[in-house]
């Protein structure tokens, strides 16, 4: 790891003042267990408004990392976020940046875990590749289709690993359930059901803070809204709850289309195309601050003709992804996991069919992926594949339109309107690094 | 790129009250503007035959005098109104000349931005002009381009190249960054000039537009600012020429590309630009890659091992790959390990061979490494082996062992597999092979584990039971129950237990689930053996078994009884509720009345949709049955579940007792919260 050279250097340093130590413990050295230093994965977070805390905790327990580095926009979680990590390793060695600049010119980093809000997902993506360094990113991958495309594009120019939080490739229910539609169980599959959740969720208990005040001085706001449109500030629409406007977030459809579409995807085998029409609609608020959808039907139907309905607020879809074919259906969801017929999911995936990558442990099959080299099980290129059809939606249900879609060259077809909605603007001094 | 923390242009609500006075006033006008145009607003609502109708004319009244504390109301309309409008070229150009018109008034700045939103999705030469005088302006230049950098046509580069000229700071950094997004091949001669001048900010911009532009005028303005310039703008030239080659070579042009590759490989800017490099000289000729990965390979330089062996799946084949196995002894840990995940692509004897040689690496990760990729290059030879390394190891290690074995392919490594359970002896490999045989489900073991379970020593019995509840089937459940109610072994019954519950998950009606364990209760008389289908009966949860513990708790034998009590603490349904809460009222047993305590609270939390004042009404009683302050404590963990202001009453009466003062604060927070009490 690219921290072995900086211990190097310091250690030369260190030797030049004190001598060699007369002992060295055992667990220096990777004995009993223990990884050694120079061998630990060093690791950045850049986020701590939500899902930063989790995801760093769960790193956290690694054996093999170091987490160095936090980065927030906003001094309370970032304060917080640093306290962890030095409370953790019993030391003051976490470092704590406001700005993802200055901690992208650091050389002893090999990976970063980012939980920004949506709308900075390219930009410190794209970034943290450019620094070399491997990425465990949020879901969904970018705020708008093209910016997932130059996220894809920067991460396989420089090689990087990349884990998408889309968890649940790594739980058993999922993986089974992908691994029995994949090899056939149901016959041929004529349609596909994904149900995701409608309204808005008070994750930060802000509703109703709408009230434009100034922000808090521990919070560079500017900062915060970054390549957004410009809003002045008001607390439900910052930490959490930026998701359900527009201009920072993608509603309950961008948030969930990384987990359960891209479910459906894996068990299609779908991971690296996509639907070739796409048509929508939408319910949205009257009043508030607030503009994403709260109810909605989507539905894209891929090459082979096989529908996918995805929608949130409709009863008759079931929350998850039930795939239904000429013999059943397969049903999962989170804790949940229903066949028809029952027996068949306990049906054995057999010695010569297709085997899914499998993973128990999404941090550890990051960090395994980072020494391996190998893809991890949830890579930027499928994320971007699962997002593209909630953007595509988003833009169906924006234009009223059936939009027509090249999977293969990833090209609207005689659509120029909806291009349009494919990209965004920046505010200045914003810009997508090349 | 500085971001200006004092930047007066960000408008809020208090600073667009100037706007404000003067759209008011330029209301009147702005209605006869846009009288003349009544169209039906309507979203693509569901189905719906009655639509919202709205017009514009009444929504741009509303956007003039929009404060942003007014929200998202107005803009939505509009969004809706534009959406109604989209297929009609007529209804289009008239929209966007009055949303042009509009961005000429006084209206206030959050509804001029809507407004521009709008013009992103039909915006064009109509609106250009009004566009490009607002970018020129600090409060409109940002949302100018929100509508400009989407319209299509030379005319829109042109409005933004002239604006470079007018444009400082913030202002033309925006700028620059929509010529680079719009990949305006017309901004390069500007863009180029601008990455050599002194202003870094500008500089650092117009080098990422190039990047995004692409072309080779882009490429050899990049390449002289490479040569010129040095820091982060030379670093950033590095990595805008990096994205151009990357283009060529998605345009089928190699050498181009190859270039560019070459030229910054050798510059060696930093590690991710070289090793970027790197891989893109390997893309752009695939012919001459393999020779470039053993020669890096076999370099004493190891900085680049682990990115040349990374490549490997994508540049070798099954033949090809075979001379370069030899180079895993020359490389450093960090190669060593991509090295043998790349050879999972490619199985073959050499390959097998190579890596069950890596399998005894001194490096722990090569090792892990190495028994993974056996999954996708071992066959039945490799059975024995895994299941060996799987006994002998701890961790990580173990793990990649017994997971490849679990899934390693072949219909003979399922014989090898087969084989092996009656061969071996080895009561640690034996137990690693019952496992996978467990794992792969394989059915044709099924009475060998029954066998083995039942007679086997006490190691590889608990192996055969955890095995079985991959197998077995509610057929089974008489066999297990024997098995279970005649081990002698508490850890084998236990982890039978788990497999008969599991079982027993596959029977489609709930209601008979448990119904052998009822028999078989009507039929047992030892105490111990009674004891264990209650705790069954707890694990499977089938409500209709209730009325059976029910009656068992008034079971004379106080052994028997408690063990119907236990059964009801873990019983998974709110069902029991009722009857926990009555033991925790009349129990004898200090310990039952915690247990039944901890059990009731639980079990209201399981119901977190119910009315609160029912619930909360349960957890007072539950209070009051309370003699320890950790139960206490339990209950107002639960009580902020419940937001309401008999919860809220519940945890104010508890800020006297100290035992619970920081709890009931907490809880307090937590309710006030939840029901939005400032």
């Amino acid at each position: 790891m690219k921290r072995r050279a900086f211990l190097k250097t310091a250690s030369l340093a260190a030797a030049g003042l004190a001598g060699f130590p007369a002992i060295v413990p055992a667990s220096a050295m990777g004995k009993d267990g223990a990884v050694a230093p120079s061998n630990r994965i060093a690791m950045a977070g850049i986020g701590y408004g939500m899902q930063g805390f989790p995801n760093m905790r769960g790193f956290l327990e690694k054996n093999e990392v170091r987490w160095v580095a936090v980065c927030d926009v906003d001094d309370s979680p970032l304060q917080k976020a640093c306290d962890i990590v030095n409370d953790h390793y019993g030391d003051s060695g976490c470092a704590a940046y406001r700005d993802f600049r200055e901690l992208c010119l650091r050389k002893d980093i090999d990976a970063v875990s980012i939980a920004v809000p949506d709308h900075w997902h390219a930009v410190i993506s794209i970034s943290c590749a450019r620094a070399g360094w491997d990425i465990y990113g949020e879901k969904p991958l970018a705020h708008s289709l093209r910016e997932g495309q130059a996220v894809c594009e920067a991460v396989e120019r420089y090689g990087r690993v990349w884990q998408t939080g889309s968890w649940q490739r790594s739980v058993e229910n999922f993986h089974r359930a992908c691994e029995l539609v994949l090899n056939g169980r149901l016959g041929k599959i004529l349609s596909i059901e994904v149900g995701l959740p409608s309204g808005h969720t008070d994750f930060a208990r802000t509703f109703g803070r709408e009230d434009l005040v100034p922000p808090p001085p521990n919070l560079d706001y500017d900062f915060w809204v970054g390549p957004a449109p410009w809003h002045p500030y008001c607390k439900a629409r910052v930490h959490m709850n930026w998701r359900w406007n527009m201009d920072f977030g993608g509603g309950q459809l961008m948030d969930w289309v990384g987990h359960h579409v891209d479910i459906a995807h894996w068990g299609m085998g779908w991971d690296d195309t996509g639907p070739v029409t796409v048509e929508g609609t939408g319910e949205f608020p009257t009043s508030g601050i607030y503009n994403s959808p709260t109810r909605y039907r989507v539905t894209a139907v891929y090459p082979d003709g096989t529908p996918m309905v995805i929608a949130g607020g409709h009863p008759d879809i079931w929350s998850g992804t039930k795939w239904i074919g000429e013999r059943g259906w397969i049903w999962v969801d989170r804790g949940e996991f229903e066949t028809e017929p029952a027996g068949l999911k306990r049906e054995t995936i057999g010695p010569e069919e297709i085997r899914l990558d499998r993973s128990r442990d999404h941090n550890q099959n990051f960090l395994d992926c980072i020494r391996s080299r190998r893809p991890a099980i949830a890579p930027c290129r499928t994320a971007h594949r699962s997002a593209t059809v909630g953007h595509l939606g988003v833009a169906a249900i924006e234009t009223g339109r059936k939009i027509r879609w090249d999977p293969a060259n990833e090209t609207l077809i005689g659509d120029p309107d909806a291009e349009r909605l494919l990209s965004r603007a920046y505010r200045s001094p914003w810009r997508l690094p090349a | 790129m500085v971001v200006s923390k004092m930047n007066a242009l960000r408008w809020n609500s208090r600073n667009t009250r100037g706007y404000l006075r003067s759209a008011r006033a330029a209301a009147p006008a702005l209605f006869l503007l846009t009288a003349g145009l009544v169209f039906s607003t309507v979203f693509p609502a569901e189905g719906s035959a009655d639509r919202n109708s709205d017009n514009l004319s009444a929504v741009l009244l509303d956007l003039a005098v929009h404060d942003p504390a007014e929200g998202e109301g107005a803009p939505l309309r509009l969004r809706a109104y534009i959406a109604s409008i989209l297929n009609d070229a007529g209804a289009r150009a008239e929209t966007e000349a009055s949303l042009a018109a509009f961005l000429e008034t006084g209206a206030s700045l959050s509804g001029k931005q809507a407004v521009c939103r709008a013009l992103r999705l039909i915006g064009s030469d109509i609106s250009l002009p009004v566009l490009s005088e607002m970018l020129s302006r600090a409060e409109t230049s940002d949302m100018a381009r929100y509508a400009l950098e989407s319209i299509p046509g030379n005319k829109a580069d042109e409005a933004l190249l002239s604006a470079l000229e007018t444009c400082e700071g913030d202002l033309k950094l925006g700028v620059i960054s929509s010529l680079g997004a719009r990949k305006s091949k017309a901004a390069v001669p500007v863009l180029a000039r601008i990455a050599r001048t002194g202003d870094s900010d500008a500089a650092a911009a117009a080098i990422e537009a190039l990047g995004l532009i692409g072309d080779a005028g882009a490429a050899d303005a990049l390449r002289n600012t490479l040569g010129t310039s040095g820091g982060e703008l030379k670093a950033a030239a590095g990595a805008a020429l990096l994205a151009c080659a990357d283009g060529f070579l998605r345009a089928g042009s190699p050498s181009e590309a190859a270039g560019i590759y070459n030229s910054l490989f050798l510059e060696n800017i930093s590690p991710a630009l070289r090793a970027a490099a790197f891989q893109g000289k390997a893309a752009a000729f695939p012919g001459d890659a393999p020779k470039l990965i053993r020669d890096t390979l076999a370099s004493p330089d190891t900085s680049l091992h682990a990115d040349a062996a990374s490549l490997i799946p994508r540049l070798f084949d099954a033949e090809t790959v075979g001379p370069i196995l030899p180079l895993f002894e020359n490389l450093s840990e960090e190669g060593r390990i991509p090295f043998i995940a790349a050879l999972s692509n490619f199985p073959s004897s050499a390959v097998l061979a190579a890596v069950l040689h890596a399998a005894g690496d001194p490096s722990i990760g090569v090792r892990i490494e190495a028994l993974k990729t056996l999954e996708a290059v071992g066959d039945a030879s490799t059975v024995l082996f895994l299941a060996e390394r799987a006994a002998a190891t701890r961790g990580a290690e173990q793990t990649a062992a017994r997971e490849s074995l679990w899934r390693l392919r072949g219909e003979e490594s399922e014989s090898a597999l087969f084989d092996l359970i009656g061969r071996v002896e080895d009561e640690k490999i034996l137990g690693e092979i019952i496992l996978a045989a467990g794992e792969r489900r394989l059915e044709g073991a099924k009475e060998t584990l029954v066998r083995i379970a039942a007679t086997a020593p006490s190691a590889v019995r608990l192996q055969a039971a955890r095995a079985l509840k991959h197998i077995a089937s509610p057929a089974d459940m008489d066999v297990l129950l024997d098995l279970m109610l005649s081990s002698d072994d508490a850890a084998v019954r236990e982890e039978l237990l788990t497999t008969i519950s599991l079982v027993s998950r596959v029977i489609p009606r709930p209601g008979m689930r448990s119904s052998l364990i009822r028999t078989r209760l009507n039929n047992e008389t030892d105490r111990d053996r009674r004891a264990s289908l209650y705790r069954l009966l707890g694990r499977i949860g089938d409500d209709a078994s209730l009325p059976i513990v029910r009656k068992a708790l008034a079971d004379p034998n106080p052994a028997a009884a408690e063990a119907a009590a236990r059964t009801m603490f873990d019983w998974p349904s709110p069902a029991a509720r009722d009857d926990v809460l009555e033991l925790a009222r009349t129990s004898s047993s200090l310990t039952l009345r915690v247990l039944a305590i901890r059990a009731f609270v639980r079990m209201i939390s399981l119901e977190p949709h119910r009315a609160p004042k029912g619930a909360v009404s349960d957890l007072t009683e539950a209070f009051s049955l309370c003699e320890r302050p950790e139960e206490k404590r339990l209950v107002l963990g639960a009580l902020p579940h419940f937001p309401c202001a008999e919860a809220l009453d519940l945890a104010a009466s508890l800020l006297e007792d100290d035992t619970v003062r920081a709890e009931a604060l907490a809880a307090i927070d937590r309710i006030r919260e939840r029901m939005r009490i400032p």
